[in-house]
């Protein structure tokens, strides 16, 4: 009889788990990821949730220099802004200015002031330098022609970031802009950047192998689907940037796309195994055989809204994505079947 | 019988693919470089147009950026004359600031992408200058090491690039922007 257990079938199927998890950049592309890190060129992005229009800056801004044997780190002045975490999802980052210049073909400023060493005592870190919200999108210049300023790398701890390696170098300006507290849309960039979707596994049912007209039960591991995040404020303001996961668009490898409202449905133990999820689920028609190592390519991409308030405002963020894939092998259910019917 | 059956769609899926390549996306119509009056022999192998010149340096550009990075990128060597031999502007900005990235965290990167681009827009038919790239890039043999362990446990994969390729004043091509999308994405 066809017994099916439900399972991570992320790892032990195809070990092809990707999510949106800031601290990833393990292949040669990793620093060059829009989403995770909206560089100079990603207005060229068509689209998938990426944010084109977005200053790297938008990391973070809280560039005081922990100094850990840094060299040449301007510890730049005091009183700073400060991110507060929502719970969980609190991410400390600390920026430190780098001896990073870009390639003389690059872009480069006009005025560019060697990071190291000279005028470090004159540099403070600009808060917020975000375009206004609603401002068109716009190629992004890193840095704008003439802007003094210095590239900075950071470091980010807490949970999620398995270790504290340094960030690609962000371009921030001097300061200080006297007097201009952040506007809350500001802020709320601030949050938005901070916030940290989780990552979660592709779960299915059956196990290892789906079979040729069986229903296949899918859903995403149910503790990392909820609610999301991250406060920003500073001395009077705070404004918060919530994610909610809306969908969940499946592809299955075949050909076929479909979405599904929720996170899916868990595999009951004990349910009839041609049973169909009441909410998330595909039947194979064809087997992988043939496939690139014999399996499907799947992805599961959520779909985030993000919101934010404060300060007696509110505002809509554009929605994010992440991804996640695995495979699927697919067989012919006769050919698996041998466990009696 | 299953398995002939889908063999004979996968046949039919890459037939379509290679009437796709093999169309012109200026409509077919072979263009001259010169114009001789002379109209071209319908029987003549089809002219070089220089739209079609444009999308094959811009698409040799493209590789050569890549190969660069990965050359580079096995030192970690963010200053490399090399990527400055495809890449300029913010492309090489980027290629750069990642390198350097990699060079602090004392991360080199193995091996090579596996790219796969297409010339998706040319902006001139007859004096282009900009070339826009359309590929999937596979970096399941590109990934980072540290102290020759894997750097983390993203195993890499396919990842949508757009890029912008632009003739350079001296009539070389080099991209000058890219996007590169998460992994999974095509």
């Amino acid at each position: 009889m066809l017994r099916r257990v439900g399972v991570v079938v992320g790892l032990s199927l195809a070990g092809l788990v990707a999510g949106s998890v800031p601290a990833f950049a393990g292949d040669g592309w990793g620093y060059s990821d829009c989403i995770q890190y909206p560089n100079p060129g990603c207005e060229l992005s068509v689209g998938k949730g990426s944010r084109g229009n977005s200053h790297p800056n938008a990391e973070g801004n809280h560039a005081q220099g922990q100094s850990k044997g840094n060299p040449g780190n301007a510890n730049p002045g005091s009183g700073g802004d400060t991110l507060l975490g929502g719970g969980q999802n609190l991410a400390n980052c600390s920026y430190q200015r780098s001896d990073f210049h870009p390639p003389s073909d690059a872009a480069q400023p006009a005025a560019f002031i060697p990071p190291w060493g000279t005028g470090v005592a004159a540099v403070q870190p600009a808060m917020f330098t975000l375009p206004a919200p609603g401002a068109q999108p716009q190629p992004v210049v890193e840095p704008p022609p003439g802007q003094l300023g210095a590239w900075y790398v950071y470091q980010c701890s807490g949970p999620g970031f398995r270790d504290a390696v340094y960030r690609p170098p962000v371009w921030i300006p001097d300061g200080p802009r006297a007097g201009a507290p952040p506007s809350p849309a500001e802020l709320a960039e601030q949050a938005r950047s901070q916030l940290r979707l989780p990552a979660p596994r592709i779960m299915a049912s059956p196990r290892n192998e789906q079979l040729v007209g069986l229903p296949t039960w899918l859903w995403l591991e149910r503790g990392s689907w909820g609610e999301v995040s991250a406060t920003a404020a500073v001395p009077g303001v705070s404004v918060t940037a919530v994610a909610h996961p809306r969908s969940v668009s499946w592809s299955m490898g075949d050909g076929t796309s479909f979405t599904c409202a929720g996170p899916g449905t868990p595999y009951p133990v004990g349910a009839d195994p041609k049973g169909t999820s009441p909410d998330c689920g595909y039947t194979y028609r064809w087997p992988s055989a043939g496939q690139s190592d014999q399996a499907y390519p799947v992805t599961a991409t959520v779909h985030w809204t993000v919101t934010w308030s404060g300060a007696g405002q509110a505002g809509v963020f554009p929605d994010m994505t992440t991804t996640f894939a695995t495979a699927f092998r697919v067989a012919e259910s006769q050919a698996v079947n041998t466990g009696g019917g | 019988m299953v398995t002939g059956n889908v063999w004979a769609v996968l046949v039919a899926a890459s037939t379509v693919v290679v009437a796709g390549c093999s169309s012109s996306p200026s409509g077919g119509t072979p263009r001259v470089a010169g114009s001789s009056g002379a109209p071209p022999s319908a029987t003549a192998p089809l002219a070089v147009s220089p739209a079609d010149i444009a999308r094959q340096q811009a698409t040799a550009a493209y590789l050569g950026m890549w190969q660069d990075m990965a050359a580079a990128a096995t030192t970690s060597d963010w200053q490399s004359p090399r990527i400055r031999q495809h890449a300029t502007g913010d492309a090489l900005l980027v290629i750069s600031k990642s390198l350097y990235t990699d060079h602090l965290n004392g991360v080199v990167t193995k091996g090579a992408p596996t790219d796969s681009p297409m010339a998706s827009s040319v902006d001139s038919p007859s004096a282009p200058i900009t070339v826009m790239i359309s590929d999937c890039g596979d970096s399941s043999n590109w990934l980072k090491y540290r102290n020759g362990q894997l750097f983390d446990d993203t195993p890499g994969g396919r990842r949508s690039i757009t890029a912008e390729v632009k003739k350079q004043p001296g009539g070389s091509w080099k991209v000058t922007r890219f996007a590169v999308e998460s992994l999974g994405s095509c």
